[in-house]
């Protein structure tokens, strides 16, 4: 339970690195851009998205402005900082390595055992 | 950046700010399903559904900015406050100790701080000697010294 919760929380802080990599984002749009960027095979927790992202700003791996939204409304908008940018390259390696060795696994036949 | 106490005089701010920000939140969302086909009340209300209870949201969202700890400060104080009034005698004995504790050690540094610690206020305080003097015809060991005497210390008479 609390391996899994650990599991979910960092991937869904790499995903958020992510999608504010790409451009500064307000929480919506971060959302929708994740969900856009899995070709909407991914459902965030929207509850669990602002947690995330005060948690990724107290770390300073995103800072947060306020600006105008696309329909002139103030919004928080998020972008990535340098720090941010260093644990992105992190997680994503440790996460491909996990990929790779996840599949190496499951695509293991009897003889090469 | 901000000092752990800078947090307490910004905890307004930060409530609003985050107020503001979900309920951005939940009308754009709002706008999206209602663009999407749903009616007014069916997207105001699919909106919520979506993103969980508020209340869980803004929670984890002070504890992950890190103003957890002034609630459960100030809790704290209310419990304190509260236990204190319910056993009014043990909180004055409390006081009263704490009072004559504090005062008596108060009272103890500030001669022994004159005293003992600064240095008296007169140039080469360090150099200031005490003489005494010994008469053995009177029985007197370590007795104050005669002005005369300290003339003639100073000045010793030539032979």
């Amino acid at each position: 339970m609390e391996e899994n919760a650990a599991l979910l929380q960092g991937t869904l802080d790499m995903l958020i690195l992510k999608a504010v990599s790409l451009g500064p984002l307000h929480g919506y749009g971060i959302l929708l851009r994740i969900q856009q960027m899995s070709k909407n095979s991914l459902l965030v927790p929207q509850g669990s998205l602002y947690p995330a992202l005060y948690r990724l700003e107290r770390q300073k791996q995103i800072k947060a402005e306020w600006g105008q939204s696309e329909n002139n409304r103030r919004a928080k908008y998020y972008r990535i900082t340098a720090a941010g940018k260093k644990r992105l390259a992190h997680d994503l390696a440790g996460w491909t390595r996990l990929g790779e060795a996840i599949a190496s696994i499951m695509s293991a036949t009897a003889e090469e055992v | 950046m901000r000092l752990p106490v800078a947090r307490l005089f910004r905890r307004k701010a930060f409530e609003h700010e985050m107020e503001e920000e979900m309920r951005f939140h939940l009308d754009a969302r709002m706008k999206h399903l209602m663009a999407e086909g749903l009616s007014y009340e069916e997207a105001t209300r699919q909106a919520r559904v979506e993103f969980g209870t508020l209340t869980t949201a803004k929670e984890d969202c002070r504890q992950s900015s890190g103003y957890q700890w002034i609630d459960s400060l100030w809790s704290d104080l209310r419990y304190a406050v509260r236990t204190m009034r319910r056993s009014r005698l043990f909180t004055a004995v409390t006081v009263g100790v704490l009072a004559c504790g504090i005062g008596a050690c108060t009272g103890m540094f500030s001669v022994v701080n004159s005293v003992l610690l600064r240095p008296l206020p007169y140039p080469h305080a360090e150099r200031i000697v005490r003489i005494l003097t010994n008469n053995p015809i009177l029985h007197i060991s370590n007795g104050p010294t005669s002005y005369a005497d300290a003339h003639d210390l100073r000045h010793p008479p030539r032979l």
